[in-house]
């Protein structure tokens, strides 16, 4: 495989229109971080805690998430120990990470409103005014 | 959270660990085994503690973590590696290292011109540092065979406005009870004794010391005792401690050597002990073969001589400046009590290290700067024959990263090739620097202090290797980095790389080596300039062949009479000799160090006040001396053989004691006399003035000085004859008949000629300039071998479009102008920069220089015109090869 250039500014793409939204999960690893540096099974149990136990992930597939996050540069990571003093991974949000946390969970928003929007009966005077009031806030 | 450890120590270890990783698919492969390892046993655990069996809280936990071996591959995707079949983790990162070593080891094998070429660069960088790093260790660094030596300390008389004069026995005596800082002091003073040797007689250095020196140096004999405190007196001191060296070739070595008699000066002396071997002179003078008591009376001694050079022991919790508030004390106490000698007396204290090393301490630092950047210039040349090489391999890059290679593996192989390249230099440059350079180095450096104590140990070996690795990593950068970049992607896209940005590359390398150069050779220049400038500094006499040699007799067979009649009876001897045009004899000769300053009185000046008296150099000398060493006669009569004893006395003067004493006035007439009012030395008529010579060193400035007849004066036993002849060799063997003839006893020594004594007083000077010298040149040449490659390389890439334009009819002139512009740019652009350098260097070392202007623009301008000639060979030879190519034949390449 040839190596890849890295992209070092994913926000030089601008916020990402909703249907394109990646998975969800990242936004879930973004929002746990938020709350400061912590290992990828705290991570796990973070987002349990945060969703109220309403959200369970496969926590296998957190990593895949946590390594994508970290090579596009929103997460960083350093080794270390646990708290039961095992080799751990920490990770953490940087700056860029949590600017894009700002601008996905903008997104998610506009995506879940939209959903929710495209599932009710289409009232034209409503629709309008929403979207209109969002456009005027950004 | 991880627990706090050193934030700096964490932070750097974790951004090594990451480069690491970076390099390394099987780091990384750990790493995502480990992650996932550890969570499914957190969870088993959590769960355990929740409540559920062992197996069930497994069971769970595997059921929660989902598809390991799906989660592992897209781990490894999200992380740019491929998953391999194996992989177990942990060890396989060192496997995979050393697989790739002996990948790379077996590379450079297949390659022995290259490696050759690297290895061999960077050893004689590595040897030159690795000598010079020795020497500065013996000298500056390494803690002499002293107990506890930082608490050791010069001690420096002081005499007015003179901060490093030599000091009284009974001050020193009196220093020494008096402080309680200072928990012992003693004296030393050199000298010399004949010592009957098996063969013939010979003269061996022998230096006198206070009998507790070898206490307060914390040094036990090798053999026997020290001496004790009773051999310092007079009658008594008829004992020798031997020096190592001595005792193993005079003595055989022999285990029963203390008791032994040795005939010393004719007297015999007693061997009570032997010093340990290595034992270094606590001066840093060269050792001699004997050390004896320092004998003298206290009731006959006076206060007014000074002739001890002091090294004393701090107290365990003194500090030097308490010690020296204290001594201010003792000795303000001592000019109170004895006003006559000891008003303008003083004491200073220094580190022993600082005291004794002194000003060599900045030459040896300057040295090892230098040829610091010697290796900087080396390590750039390999540098650049390393993007040489990479540039050749570039379809295998290719061909390796099509199938998978990761930037940051191929350039962990080139670091990986700097490294073993530099073990090896290493390696090479260290047996280079133990056989050959450390060993000529000490033998030119004898005159540094402690020079003999450089040793090749684990230390320099250490120092050796760390630096030969930092040169490999160093070298193998440039090539590594550009590996590393975004723009490798050309590799696989065109499968030939454009040759300009590397050229580049290659380019800035060789600017980097010019400027460097520049900077070594212009400090060498102004170096040798100042050396030369030192040489062609007037002596005040004229120095030729003159053969010079000392014979003393001893004391015990010869009273002042018979002394006077043998010296007189051997020059006539050799004035007999046709082959000597003139003989002169001196107590004294000018280079040969030695102060023996005294005050006097003239009678037509006021008499100076009590303590203020000033003081004058005593020369006693026959009067073929001026002749012989072409002293110039500035007024008034030179000394004559009618000048005997029972004569009228007179003196000759010396320019700076005429100007000093006689600013508008003739000297000739005035009446001079040793000592104070109540001397009882007879007024001396002056009778003429000669020019003056420079005793002390071509830098120090004169001293008055005053020469007297050798028949009108309490009769030295010591001096040195001055033969002038066109062969030195035939006036030693005269020398030696005429002497033997006299008494077969005694011993001719100190054989040199005047001109050799004066090569010998800059010898620090000249071992400096010689070894810039050196070190600038190989950096020159190193740089013109850079730079011929990239004019090669860069004229073997246009051979097509040589051979074209050739071939339309281009003039050669023209085609060779426009190949030798690009060569030359960046010698011009190397000049810019090195001249910055240099000016700066300049500055640096000009402390270390003595009436050298530092700005001298014409040995700048030298070493850049040299730089610059040397360079346009470099650029324009390779440039020539390329233009004899047939067009035809350049055309139908490729």
């Amino acid at each position: 495989m040839p190596p890849r250039p890295r992209k070092r500014n994913p926000e030089a793409s601008s916020p990402p229109p909703a249907e394109l939204l990646q998975g969800p999960l990242d936004l879930l690893v973004l929002g746990a971080l938020v709350d400061g540096t912590e290992h990828g099974y705290g991570v796990a149990r973070r987002i349990e805690r945060k969703s109220a136990d309403a959200l369970r992930v496969e926590e296998g597939s957190l990593y895949p998430a946590l390594y994508r996050l970290e090579r596009q540069g929103l997460i960083a990571s350093s080794p270390g120990r646990s708290e039961n003093n095992r080799p751990a991974r920490f990770y953490r949000l940087t700056a860029l990470g949590r600017r894009q946390l700002h601008l996905r969970a903008q997104g998610w928003a506009r995506f879940v409103e939209a959903v929710a929007r495209s599932i009710r009966p289409a009232t034209p005077a409503t629709a309008g005014s929403a979207s209109h009031g969002r456009r005027s806030e950004s | 959270m991880a627990p706090r450890r050193f934030a700096a120590v964490d932070v750097a270890l974790s951004w090594l660990v990451r480069v690491w990783e970076r390099m390394s698919p099987a780091a990384l492969e750990h790493r995502v085994d480990t992650e996932l390892r550890e969570h499914r046993e957190h969870l088993r655990a959590d769960l355990e503690r929740a409540g559920h069996s062992r197996a069930a809280a497994r069971r769970l936990a595997e059921e929660r973590l989902g598809d390991l071996a799906l989660h592992r591959s897209a781990s490894l995707e999200a992380l740019g590696v491929a998953a391999r079949r194996d992989s177990r983790g942990g060890d396989s990162v060192m496997s995979d290292l050393a697989t790739e070593t002996r990948l790379v080891g077996r590379s450079l094998w297949r390659s022995p011109g290259y490696s050759a070429m690297v290895v061999a660069t960077l050893a004689l960088g590595v040897a030159a540092n690795a000598a010079i790093f020795g020497l500065l260790d013996a000298v500056l660094l390494r803690p002499l065979p002293y107990h506890e030596p930082e608490r050791l300390v010069r001690v420096w008389g002081t005499w007015g406005t003179d901060l490093s004069s030599n000091s009284n026995p009974l001050d020193i005596a009196d220093w020494s009870a008096r402080s309680r800082s200072l928990e012992g002091l003693f004296g030393i003073s050199g000298g010399a004794v004949t010592h009957a040797g098996a063969d013939r007689p010979e003269q061996v250095a022998a230096h006198a010391v206070s009998s507790s020196w070898l206490e307060v140096l914390g040094v036990s004999p090798a053999l026997g005792r020290s001496f004790t405190a009773d051999e310092g007196a007079p009658g008594r001191s008829q004992v020798v401690l031997l020096e190592y060296g001595f005792w193993s070739q005079e003595l055989g070595g022999d285990p029963h050597a203390v008791g032994r008699t040795l005939l010393l000066n004719g007297t015999p002396h007693t061997v009570v002990g032997v010093l340990p071997g290595g034992f270094p002179h606590p001066l840093g003078w060269q050792s001699p073969s004997l050390w004896r008591p320092l004998a003298f009376d206290p009731a006959k001694t006076s206060r007014g001589g000074h002739f001890l050079h002091v090294v004393g022991r701090l107290a365990p919790e003194a500090s030097l400046g308490a010690a020296q508030a204290e001594l201010d004390a003792i000795t303000a106490d001592l000019a109170r009590q004895y006003p006559d000698t000891n008003a303008q007396i003083g004491a200073r204290l220094e580190s022993l290290r600082d005291g004794v090393v002194g000003d060599a301490q900045r030459t040896l630092w300057v040295l090892l700067v230098a040829v610091g950047l010697l290796l900087l210039v080396a390590a750039l040349d390999v540098g650049a024959l390393s993007l040489a090489r990479q540039l050749e391999r570039r379809h295998e890059t290719a061909v390796r990263a099509a199938l998978g290679a990761s930037r940051w593996v191929l350039g962990r192989g080139v670091v990986l090739e700097g490294l073993l390249l530099g073990a090896a230099g290493g390696i090479v440059g260290l047996g280079l620097a133990g056989g050959a350079a450390a060993p000529v180095l000490r033998l030119g450096a004898q005159r540094l202090p402690w020079s003999e104590q450089a040793r090749f140990d684990l230390r320099v070996g250490l120092f050796t290797v760390a630096l030969a690795l930092l040169a490999g990593l160093l070298l193998s950068l440039p090539a590594a980095l550009r590996l590393v970049s975004p723009a490798l992607r050309d590799f696989g896209a065109r499968g030939r790389v454009r040759g300009a940005s590397r050229l580049d590359a290659r380019g800035a390398l060789v600017v980097a080596q010019v400027a460097l150069s520049l900077v070594l050779l212009s400090v060498a220049t102004l170096v040798g300039q100042s050396l030369r400038d030192l040489l062609a500094t007037d002596p005040g006499f004229l120095a030729r062949d003159e053969l010079t040699a000392q014979v003393t007799l001893p004391r015990i067979d010869y009273d002042t009479d018979s002394r006077l009649a043998f010296f007189q009876r051997l020059e006539e001897r050799l004035e007999a000799s046709a082959a000597i045009e003139s003989v002169g004899l001196v107590n004294r000769l000018p280079l040969g160090g030695g102060h023996s300053c005294d005050s006097f009185t003239i009678a037509e000046l006021p008499a100076p006040a009590p303590g203020q008296e000033e003081c004058a150099e005593e020369r006693v000398v026959t009067p073929g001396y001026f002749d012989a060493l072409g002293l110039a006669l500035l007024r008034g009569r030179v000394l004559e053989p009618s000048d005997r004893l029972d004569a009228v006395p007179v003196v000759v003067i010396n320019e700076a004691m005429a100007r000093r004493y006689w600013p508008d006035a003739s000297p000739v007439g005035a009446r001079f006399r040793w000592g104070g009012a109540q001397s009882t030395d007879p007024w001396r008529e002056v009778v003429g003035v000669v020019g003056d010579v420079r005793h002390f060193g071509l830098t120090q400035e004169a001293q008055p000085e005053v020469y007297l007849p050798h028949a009108q004066v309490t009769y030295p036993s010591s001096f040195h004859a001055v033969l002038r002849s066109d062969d030195p060799g035939a006036a030693l063997t005269i020398l030696r008949a005429a002497v033997a003839e006299l008494d077969p006893r005694l011993p001719i020594a100190d054989v040199r000629t005047m001109r050799e004594r004066i090569a010998g007083s800059v010898e620090t000077e000249r071992l400096r300039s010689g070894l810039l010298s050196v070190f600038s040149v190989a950096a020159l040449l190193l740089t013109l071998l850079g730079l011929w490659g990239v004019v090669a390389f860069a004229a073997a890439r246009r051979r097509r479009e040589i051979g074209l334009r050739v071939a339309l009819g281009a003039r050669r002139a023209a085609l060779l102008a426009l190949m030798a512009r690009q060569g030359m740019q960046l010698v011009l652009a190397g000049l810019a920069l090195g001249l910055l350098g240099a000016l700066a260097a300049r500055r640096l070392v000009s402390g270390l220089l003595l009436g050298t202007e530092t700005t001298d623009p014409a040995s700048l301008a030298g070493a850049c015109l040299l730089l610059v000639a040397a360079a346009a060979a470099a650029v324009l030879l390779p440039s020539l090869r390329a233009l004899r190519v047939q067009p035809a034949v350049a055309l139908r390449e490729d």
